[in-house]
């Protein structure tokens, strides 16, 4: 039964796509190619819709071939099925998977949670805003002719709208587009309009104990681009509490699934294992490809980035690679106000969302479909589906090098730091899942604090030989394949940009989890954070690793100027028997 | 603990005795008084002989003391202090006693990725509180001890974390920011617990700069 619904499905799509794009492909950037417009928001037919029963996810979505993320045809001069593979779950007998029964949580800034198109996945679910303290968390109203405002809470606040429709916008309802999960629920919390380290972790717990699936996280530390630098951050232990309890306690115990973005500096030099948010131990980080597979150059790499989803690259700039459509606040406020009229004249959507910020609550959605397919799924079974069926990227090179992946032990075609363990395929995720019997439970192997005397942890200047420490894990380690390692070190060094900080496996794979760069701009004028208190590196590039034998740390100092020693280092392996 | 730090540890500014080279108005909650050396010697004080002593006599074994300083301007133009950028002091007494992470962090995240200290304006901008990540063993010995210091304890909705109310609330910040140059005198909030096992954290309840992940948008 399931195939003939995927088939009218496809068929819907196809005959509009033909409608729409002349049934082919155009070149990158063409603006005549973005679809008819669909008119604006109308209130009256919203009133229609009250009381109306869910829109059947078969039914029409008049933008769905925009979304080339859900179905790349190469309508944008992408890459035919570079795409998050939705509808080739190869389920005998399955239903269409739409993360029915799931509930993920959207922080972020306001959320339109009113929007035509979103309104019925937030329903009844228990938002809240940290602006108003109510259960509305919506952009506040205001004059449309004002200058664009995207700030956190301000009127056009529209980041966090994008982010909700990429995840579960309704499907069938004639509006739009739709989600990668348009039956999940969602929940918003606008913490990032007044994110205080409370808030955070309230944020969190609200979604943990609301029951959420996924927690979906597009922002960070300020990014080099952002006015941000390359130091290392630190995140505040009760953020990393709270992160913990939600993985371990959420969805009774099997964990809620939190999935971060990784980062846009990589065009800056800065590195998602430089950020304790996103390199946390118990996240799902995600980068981001384009629409030929090819990864984009923004995307921070990082030992810690499991998998890619998509984007794009702005438009605007008149560069490249199109963007996502999504929703966008209702009317003439929020990103229609920049959206060239050519590419969206729909003020409700916009066809140019990017970032990693897009790319991240497309694996949320597709979580929610694992889930859909498998409730019983721990988190830490999600995290070794996705990157266990994630297929190779297209090739391409960041700051002139190609992008080659190493081998892996958990795929045929390997990691690489700028795109983890490759783009995330829902067909393939979905399949997996759904007979998928459970990784069991955690093991963790731990070396504890290891301190270095200063003789041994003397780092020498200017030299590529560095200080090396080792630990050898034996046979009284359990773990049979490791899932994640946390590296934590202490480094007493004035300028921490020096250092490439190298972690090597006993099957002799090794990551480099810092490379020498420059924090600031000018190295001369801004110190970096130091990390003499200790940092926590979470690595999930050994993932499928056996973890008996050596393991061993480098650091070294290419630069001049600065020395410094390392305190104390500490290995903790996770993994199952 | 180094001087340079902050101008606010245990020898520079006094714990409990030495005078700094300025005083705050007014202070947190409890602690608040009209300077300094009133602040220790009236607060502290009062602290040390009941609150403290108390705690002490019943065995609870523990320790607490707030203090809001400034922080010289001398030492402010001595940006390079390796003290003042590091942040996190594990106290000697914590060392002692193995209770890892116990520190007093002058403020790391204001400004993205670079640890600053706190300025007035900032830091009147804060919740007048700190999360304290707490084993849950220990957690009723800690909230006795802290209520025992008029400041209140309360759960978050994440076991092991708790917001460390502190004093009476906005207010004293407020004033805090009329008493100053705006902007212009950095602060630091110590605090320090001593042998008060069970507490892996104390972090002021700062705002942290984050920004959406988009990038053209």
């Amino acid at each position: 039964m399931t195939r003939s619904l995927f088939a009218a499905s496809f068929s819907i799509w196809l005959g509009t796509s033909l409608l729409a794009c002349g049934g082919g492909a155009s070149g990158p950037g063409s603006g005549g190619v973005f679809g008819q417009p669909t008119g604006g928001f109308d209130p009256t037919s919203v009133a229609l819709i009250e009381g109306a029963p869910e829109p059947s996810p078969l039914g029409f979505d008049p933008s769905v071939t925009r979304q080339w993320h859900i179905r790349n045809f190469g309508q944008y001069g992408g890459v035919v099925q570079q795409d998050l593979r939705l509808f080739e779950t190869g389920l005998p007998g399955d239903v269409l998977l739409t993360g029915k029964g799931t509930l993920v949580a959207v922080l972020d800034g306001a959320v339109q949670v009113s929007h035509p198109d979103l309104r019925w996945r937030f329903a009844n679910t228990p938002s809240h805003s940290y602006r108003t303290q109510s259960s509305d968390p919506s952009p506040p109203v205001g004059a449309a002719d004002r200058a664009f405002d995207d700030s956190p809470g301000a009127i056009d606040d529209a980041h966090g709208t994008a982010v909700a429709g990429i995840i579960a916008a309704t499907a069938g309802n004639g509006l739009g587009g739709r989600g990668v999960a348009p039956g999940a629920r969602l929940m918003a919390l606008d913490v990032l309009v007044d994110p205080s380290l409370s808030n955070l972790v309230d944020a969190i717990a609200r979604s943990a104990q609301a029951g959420a699936s996924v927690i979906n996280n597009s922002w960070g530390p300020l990014d080099p681009q952002a006015g941000g630098d390359r130091s290392f951050t630190v995140a505040p232990a009760a953020w990393k509490r709270a992160v913990e309890q939600a993985t371990s306690t959420g969805r009774n115990g099997q964990g809620t699934v939190v999935v971060f973005a990784a980062g846009n500096g990589g065009l800056d030099g800065d590195r998602s294992d430089y950020d304790e948010f996103t390199n946390d131990p118990n996240v799902i980080a995600v980068g981001a490809v384009d629409d030929r597979g090819i990864p984009i150059c923004f995307s921070e790499p990082g030992a810690n980035v499991l998998v890619t989803g998509f984007s794009g690259v702005d438009l605007r700039r008149g560069v490249d690679r199109p963007g996502i459509f999504t929703t966008d606040i209702a009317g003439p406020r929020g990103y229609s106000k920049l959206d060239r009229q050519d590419l969206e004249p729909d003020p409700d959507y916009t066809q140019l969302f990017d970032g990693t910020s897009a790319a991240a609550p497309m694996i949320s959605g597709l979580v929610a479909l694992m889930l859909e397919t498998n409730p019983r799924l721990s988190w830490r079974d999600i995290r070794w589906i996705l990157a266990s069926t994630a297929r190779p990227t297209g090739s391409g090179r960041c700051g002139g090098q190609l992008i080659t992946p190493a081998a892996s032990s958990l795929n045929a075609h390997g990691f690489h730091p700028r795109t983890g363990f490759g783009i995330a395929s829902a067909s393939a995720a979905t399949t997996m899942a759904r007979d998928f019997l459970g990784l069991g439970e955690e093991v963790i192997c731990d070396s504890d604090r290891i301190p270095i005397d200063a003789a041994q942890g003397s780092i020498p200047d200017a030299s590529t030989v560095g200080v090396s420490v080792s630990r050898s894990v034996g046979a009284d380690c359990p773990i049979r394949r490791v899932e994640a390692v946390e590296l934590s070190l202490a480094v007493d060094h004035p300028y921490s940009g020096d250092l490439r900080i190298r972690l090597t496996a006993p099957s002799q794979k090794s990551v480099d989890l810092s490379e020498p760069h420059a924090c600031k701009g000018d190295p001369s004028q801004e110190a970096c954070t130091p990390i003499r208190d200790g940092f926590r590196f979470g690595i999930v590039r050994f993932m499928g690793e056996a973890p008996a034998g050596t393991w061993v740390l480098r650091i070294s100092d290419e630069a001049s100027d600065d020395t410094g020693r390392l305190l104390w280092w500490r290995l903790r392996l996770r993994g199952h028997r | 603990m180094s001087p340079s730090r902050s101008g606010c540890g245990r020898a520079s500014c006094g714990w409990l005795a030495a005078e700094p080279e300025t005083a705050v108005g007014t202070a947190l909650g409890a602690l608040v008084s009209t300077e300094f050396g009133a602040l220790v010697s009236t607060a502290f004080g009062s602290l040390v002989s009941t609150a403290f002593g108390s705690l002490v006599s019943t065995a609870l074994g523990c320790a607490l003391a707030l203090a809001v300083c400034a922080v010289p301007q001398a030492a402010l133009a001595a940006s390079t202090s390796p003290t003042l950028e590091s942040g996190g002091v594990v106290s000697a007494a914590t060392k002692a006693e193995g209770v890892a992470g116990v520190v007093q962090d002058p403020g790391v995240w204001f400004d993205g990725k670079q640890r600053q200290r706190y300025s007035v304006t900032r830091l009147a901008d804060l919740a007048p509180s700190l999360l304290l990540t707490v084993q849950a063993a220990s957690l009723e010995r800690i909230r006795q001890a802290v209520e025992a210091l008029g400041h209140r304890l309360d759960a978050t909705r994440i076991s092991g974390v708790f917001l460390l109310q502190i004093g009476r609330g906005v207010e004293p910040l407020a004033s805090l920011k009329e008493n100053s140059a705006a902007g212009q005198s950095p602060l630091e909030v110590s605090l320090q617990l001593e042998g008060m096992e069970g507490i892996e954290s104390i972090e002021l309840n700062r705002r942290l700069a984050l920004r959406y992940r988009s990038q053209g948008h």
